[in-house]
């Protein structure tokens, strides 16, 4: 057909006429593997006609590629899995608490110092025997009497105590009561437990005997943490 | 695109789509087929699906001929009873009544310049207008017009060159 924009020659029409009447080839109705397959990605036809032939270009064909590609990819996954696996058998084993081969009891040679730390005896440890306790704990006294003079708990008691017990070795108090009320005269008179209180210094002095006592006691208490060796 | 005039295409163009790919590979099937695949996968369709067909299908075949030759020194004896077998294919059926030989064409056809070939198939047996010929040959429509009637003038000189008595010798 030639367009009327371009006008052709008669007998170059002709001549392209004739070319036109030999019909170029059919295109197959059977068609190879990699064709067939592309064909139906594409959703073309929906059924295959015809058997396909053998392929002769199994190196372009797009399902081995696929088939490849889902081969690595399944490799790599499990890959990664075992991997994490793995590492998480390792980090386990190595985080597992080591079982105790033996006893961690005080050896008997250990200074009183060195056993004010806290004990981390095992309970199905052989138990010392009682005076071994008792040498132990009277390290800890002497240690902890040497130590009150820094002691800021018990330094200030311990002044009191020696105020209280220079008083008690005096004939009377009332001077003192006398001379302290004397230098407050505004002061209250005071009532009769106050009386009573500073009438009765001896008293008061073994009360504190007391409290120190009990004081180091629960000082040493505290110290020495494992309360069942005691 | 639709379906329908997608089916229409294959129908009409694809014996010439397949003609047109057999200047570059050994499969033509394979790049026309692969061609209107990628037309059926526009998100829009062409605006001359047919000179787009075009371009497709050599670019396919293009494409399928550099995969042949990468893979020659595997495909060596293959090649080889390939080009036995072409010698005996037909690629234009035979027509008696104007008593042009096919073969000859086919042979004058691979003696011209592989542009002047492009536009004499894309032409003739494709159908294509100007406009679409100058859309493939990326050129002006005057000039596909100037450079198809000088392609078509050296086949003719061609086939007369081999005595065929059924071509109309004037020029």
């Amino acid at each position: 057909m030639i367009e009327p924009k371009f006008p052709m020659h008669q007998e170059l029409d002709q001549f392209e006429q004739d070319l036109k009447s030999l019909t170029p080839k059919q295109y197959p109705d059977t068609l190879s593997v990699q064709a067939k397959t592309s064909y139906h990605d594409a959703g073309f036809v929906t059924k295959p006609d015809t058997l396909p032939v053998a392929d002769n270009h199994p190196h372009r064909s797009p399902t081995a590629n696929r088939t490849w590609i889902q081969i690595a990819m399944v490799s790599w996954v499990t890959g990664l899995a075992a991997g994490i696996l793995l590492s998480a058998i390792w980090t386990r084993v190595m985080m597992e608490p080591v079982p105790l081969a033996k006893s961690n009891a005080i050896p008997q040679n250990i200074t009183a110092a060195e056993s004010r730390f806290p004990n981390t005896k095992s309970v199905l440890a052989p138990q010392p025997s009682a005076l071994d306790q008792e040498d132990v704990l009277a390290a800890i006294c002497r240690s902890i009497a040497i130590n009150s003079d820094s002691d800021v708990v018990l330094r200030p008691i311990m002044q009191r105590n020696a105020f209280l017990v220079n008083a008690a070795s005096l004939p009377s108090t009332s001077r003192i009561d006398q001379a302290e009320l004397g230098s407050h005269p505004e002061a209250k008179e005071p009532d009769a437990n106050d009386h009573n209180r500073m009438t009765s210094p001896a008293s008061e002095f073994n009360s504190l005997r007391n409290l120190q006592g009990q004081r180091q006691l629960l000082k040493t208490l505290l110290e020495f943490e494992n309360l069942n060796t005691i | 695109m639709h379906s329908s005039h997608i089916q229409e295409l294959f129908a009409s163009l694809s014996s010439a789509l397949m003609l047109y790919a057999r200047q570059w590979c050994k499969t033509p099937e394979d790049a026309v087929q692969e061609a209107f695949i990628d037309l059926a996968n526009c998100p829009r369709e062409p605006v001359s699906p047919k000179a787009w067909l075009y371009t497709t299908t050599r670019r396919k075949a293009l494409n399928i001929a550099r995969a042949e030759s990468r893979h020659r020194n595997h495909l060596v004896q293959s090649i080889q009873q390939n080009n036995a077998d072409r010698a005996s294919e037909y690629w234009l059926e035979p027509n008696t009544r104007n008593g042009i030989a096919a073969s000859e064409v086919l042979d004058g056809l691979d003696s011209l310049e592989p542009p002047d070939r492009e536009m004499i198939i894309a032409k003739v047996w494709g159908e294509l207008t100007f406009e679409e010929l100058a859309e493939l040959m990326n050129c002006s429509p005057a000039s596909a017009y100037r450079r198809y009637v000088d392609a078509l003038n050296q086949l003719k000189r061609l086939l007369l060159a081999t005595n065929t008595p059924h071509v109309n010798k004037k020029t």
